[in-house]
This record gives structure tokens, C-alpha cells and sequence, in this order.
């Protein structure tokens, strides 16, 4: 049972974030689907949106279901977790299927006849650009500094092996020798502390897409959005230090690892980031959506040009005129990139290969 | 400074470029010595090719408006040189105005017209230089 409650939640987090992204993008960018601003409120739209959302709801309650009847019948695990993904799939088919009708209704309509497209772009951007908030990386570097300060003072008393796996009851099923697997968790969190600064630091670089018929309005969403998100990034650096600090508490045998609760303590801080995602990205909107800005009555006349064709899918940016290669995504919070420049398959080799390398890392030091 | 491409427009992309950057030289927006953006960071704020910002800025820099160095980028000249090839605007003046002569617009119209765009790049800039030496004293 435990195993279907956990596939089950797994499922349930996710439906809540696909349920509730139609609303946290950009009004002229429903389903990843550009339109113009006069009809971000076609009823279409809306019918659209009601569809997708029942066909979440229904792929959710059918895995769910399945997994709860079937539970005694197949093996528990590979039922779950092939449910689990089925229902991923369903969710990702509904995202298609709403895309695919959008796009449908905007073709036939031809919906940008007529429409003045415009680029605009602030030529002050460089000295308005939000600044690197180098005071919210502190809390990373505390908890990293606390590992380090521990691990030095601890390494001499270990043991020859210590534990570096444990059961779900806390039970250690895996040992390694100390030389190597004291440093594995100080190691990730310098690794992840750099790599949440790096994507701090270029997500705070990215283009502000801005909209032409109100430059000042979606300017000012845009910075409200980096701001928020560069603290809350760096904010869940620490906690992911926290997290890593209290795994290696576990390896270097200061926190007992038999009790129960420790399983919900080393939990505690990705729920508080996973709450703490959600909460901004409801409150601010993707690119700063939901943020509540002064708007300029003047009508400039323009709209954001139709940039669909770069766009596969609504998901998959790829324009090899575009020097930029972070972007912010259509449907979801925060980037992506634009994948015909060099730049992004560099940086996508390596992220690869920064999480190849931690999830071996274990497997090579046993 | 907001810089605006028509994408409707018959005026090619790397032309309206230049041609807003001449204007905010004319109303002070871009005072002498002043930097535009480097070519790569307009080209990624506008999302399109290095080339076409590349062209705007070679035909400014030919045109006297600005220099093009390497490391500093385009800064605004503080006297713009005149090359030949850019000393024609009589010439497309001209072109200009046989628009509204055609349309048998009456002259004193045209240029009362005139007259009008002139004053709002004075006051602009009048207004703009107040403002600095209000900074400046404050």
C-alpha cells in the first residue's frame, strides 16, 4: 500500500501543477499557442482550458483507481510506477490535444490578420537589469560551510566503512570505505550550491520578452519576476544544502537513522521547496503574469509578433536567428532554451552531465 | 529608450534601427558620447540575427552618426561627421516632399509640418538638458 500512496501523491503533486499552469502563463500565450491580446478572452479558449482540465482530472482517478484495485493482483511496484507514468503521459497528452485545438481555431480564424507585430526592446536593459542578489546565496554558503565544519571535526572518529544507503525503516544496506564516501554529500552540495548560482545568474541575464502594447507594464512584470525567483533559487540552494547536510549527518552516524521521524526531517526541506515553488509561482505568474503592475492607458497599437514557428509543440524552442539561447517557456515556470544555439547544447551537456556524475558517483565509490 | 521594429513595415529591420537611433540623436534621448547596447545583447532583446543590428550599426557608423570600436562597442559621435554619401538628405528631402506637393497640400502647410517636428526635437531636447543641470545642482 505504501508503494501506491507514494505513486498515487507523486501523481497528485503533478496534477496540481499541470492543473494550474493554464493560469500562471501569459494571457496571450494560452497552451503554448501565441494570440493576440483581443483574443486572450475567446470563449474557446476557456472551453479548451475546461477540457484539458477535466481530462487531467479523469487520467488521475483512472491510475489512481487502477492502482488501488490491481494492488493485490501484479506486483505492486512495477504497477505503480507504470501507472505513475501512463498518468504522465495522459497529462502531457491533454497538453497536446488543447495545443493542437488552439492552434486549429487560430489557423481557420486566421487571428493575426490585420495585427501590427512589433519587437520591442529597452536600449537602457544593461543598467536596469536586476542585480545579482549576492546576500541570498549566504544561506547556501552557511549550510555548506556547517557540512564542512562538521565533516572535518567528525572524519577522525568515523569508522574504517560507514553506511551510505539506508531501508525505508532507516536500516543502513549499504557500506563504503570513509576515504571516499565521508566527502560524497559535501562534494554534491559545492557542486549544486555553484550550479543554482550559475542558473541564478543566467536566468537573471535572460531576454525580457516583452510585450509592444504596453512595453513599461510587461517590463516591470519581467523584473518583478527575476527578482523573486533569483532569492527564492538560491533560497532553495540552502535548502537543498540542508537537505544534503542531514543525509551526510545520517553516513557520519550523528543523526540516528532507526527513529521515526528522521525519514519525515531529511523530507521536510524539498516539500518546503516544493511548497514554496508552487506559492510563487501562483502569486507571480510565469514571466511575472500575475503580478500586479501600473498600466499605461495609451494604446501602442502593436502586438507581440507570432513566434509559433519557433516553438514545436508549444515546448521546444528552436530559432537559429535568435543569439539568445536561455528563454523563458510558454507552458511552465522559468526557462528553457533555445535548442539551435551552441551555447544551449554546451550548457545541456553540461547539467547532463552534473547529474550523471551524482547519481554514479554512489554506484563507482562501493 | 524603447526601440520599436514594425515587422509589418516595408522599411527593412536593420533600417528602422538606424532610423530611431538618428532620432533619438535629434531629440537628445542619445546624448554625444553615449553608448548604444552592444550588437549582441540587442540582437538577443529583439530575438533576431547578430547580422541584421550589425548592418544597422555599419550603416550609422558610415552615415557619421556613431563610432564603431572594438571592446567599447558604438558610442555617438559628439560632432557627426558628414561623409558624402550621407550629406543626400536634401536630396531625399525632396523625394519626401513632393508627397504632399502631389496631394497639393499648400506650402506654408508643409512647412508649418516641418516647423513642428524641428520644435519637438528642440523642446526634447531643451527639456532634457534642463533636467540634467537640475541633477546636476540638486
Amino acid at each position: 500500500m505504501t508503494t501506491v500512496i507514494i505513486a498515487a501523491s507523486v501523481l497528485f503533486v503533478m496534477l496540481v501543477f499541470v492543473w494550474i499552469m493554464p493560469s500562471l502563463t501569459q494571457p496571450t500565450l494560452p497552451f503554448g499557442v501565441r494570440v493576440p491580446a483581443e483574443r486572450a478572452t475567446d470563449p474557446r479558449i476557456a472551453h479548451v482550458r475546461r477540457g484539458y482540465r477535466s481530462t487531467l482530472v479523469g487520467a488521475f482517478i483512472v491510475c489512481v483507481g487502477a492502482m488501488v484495485v490491481l494492488r493485490d493482483t501484479v506486483s505492486v511496484i512495477w504497477l505503480a510506477q507504470g501507472l505513475a507514468l501512463f498518468g504522465v503521459a495522459l497529462y502531457a497528452t491533454a497538453y497536446f490535444v488543447a495545443h493542437r485545438r488552439l492552434q486549429g481555431v487560430k489557423a481557420r480564424e486566421n487571428w493575426y490578420a490585420g495585427q501590427r507585430e512589433a519587437l520591442v526592446a529597452n536600449t537602457d536593459t544593461q543598467s536596469g537589469l536586476v542585480a545579482f542578489p549576492w546576500a541570498w546565496l549566504l544561506p547556501a554558503l552557511l549550510a555548506l560551510g556547517a557540512t564542512i565544519v562538521i565533516g572535518v571535526l567528525r572524519y577522525p572518529k568515523l569508522p574504517a566503512t560507514i553506511p551510505t544507503h539506508f531501508d525505508i525503516n532507516g536500516k543502513p544496506n549499504g557500506f563504503a570505505a570513509k576515504g571516499p564516501a565521508a566527502f560524497l554529500l559535501p562534494g554534491m552540495e559545492v557542486a549544486l550550491t555553484i550550479l543554482f548560482a550559475g542558473l541564478t545568474w543566467l536566468a537573471l541575464r535572460s531576454r525580457y520578452d516583452i510585450d509592444p502594447a504596453d512595453p513599461e507594464a510587461s517590463s516591470a512584470q519581467q523584473r518583478g519576476f527575476r527578482m523573486r525567483w533569483s532569492r527564492a533559487l538560491l533560497l532553495f540552494a540552502a535548502l537543498t544544502n540542508i537537505a544534503l547536510l542531514l543525509g551526510a549527518l545520517l553516513t557520519w552516524q550523528i543523526l540516528p537513522a532507526n527513529q521515526p521521524g528522521t525519514f519525515a526531517i531529511l523530507l521536510a526541506p524539498e516539500v518546503v521547496i516544493l511548497l514554496g515553488a508552487l506559492g510563487l509561482a501562483i502569486v507571480t505568474g510565469q514571466g511575472g503574469a500575475r503580478m500586479r503592475v501600473a498600466r499605461s492607458g495609451a494604446k501602442t497599437g502593436l502586438v507581440h509578433r507570432d513566434d509559433d514557428r519557433y516553438w514545436k509543440g508549444g515546448l521546444i524552442y528552436y530559432n537559429p536567428d535568435d543569439p539568445a539561447f536561455l528563454v523563458e517557456k510558454r507552458f511552465g515556470i522559468g526557462w528553457t532554451i533555445n535548442f539551435a544555439s551552441k551555447g544551449a547544447w554546451v550548457f545541456l551537456g553540461a547539467i547532463v552531465l552534473v547529474i550523471v556524475a551524482s547519481a554514479l558517483l554512489p554506484t563507482l565509490l562501493r | 529608450m524603447w526601440l520599436v521594429l514594425d515587422l509589418k513595415s516595408e522599411r527593412p529591420i536593420y533600417l528602422q534601427i538606424r532610423d530611431q537611433v538618428v532620432e533619438a540623436i535629434a531629440s537628445g534621448r542619445l546624448a554625444p558620447g553615449s553608448a548604444l547596447p552592444p550588437i549582441r545583447q540587442l540582437a538577443i532583446d529583439f530575438g533576431i540575427n547578430l547580422h541584421t543590428v550589425h548592418k544597422a550599426y555599419e550603416t550609422l557608423r558610415d552615415e557619421g552618426f556613431v563610432q564603431l570600436r572594438r571592446k567599447v562597442g558604438a558610442t555617438v559621435l559628439a560632432t557627426p561627421e558628414t561623409p558624402v554619401a550621407a550629406s543626400d538628405w536634401p536630396l531625399r528631402l525632396r523625394t519626401l516632399l513632393a508627397e504632399p506637393v502631389a496631394r497639393q497640400i499648400a506650402s506654408d502647410e508643409i512647412v508649418a509640418v516641418c516647423q513642428r517636428v524641428l520644435d519637438e526635437f528642440a523642446s526634447e531636447r531643451s527639456e532634457r538638458s534642463e533636467r540634467i543641470g537640475r541633477l546636476k545642482e540638486g
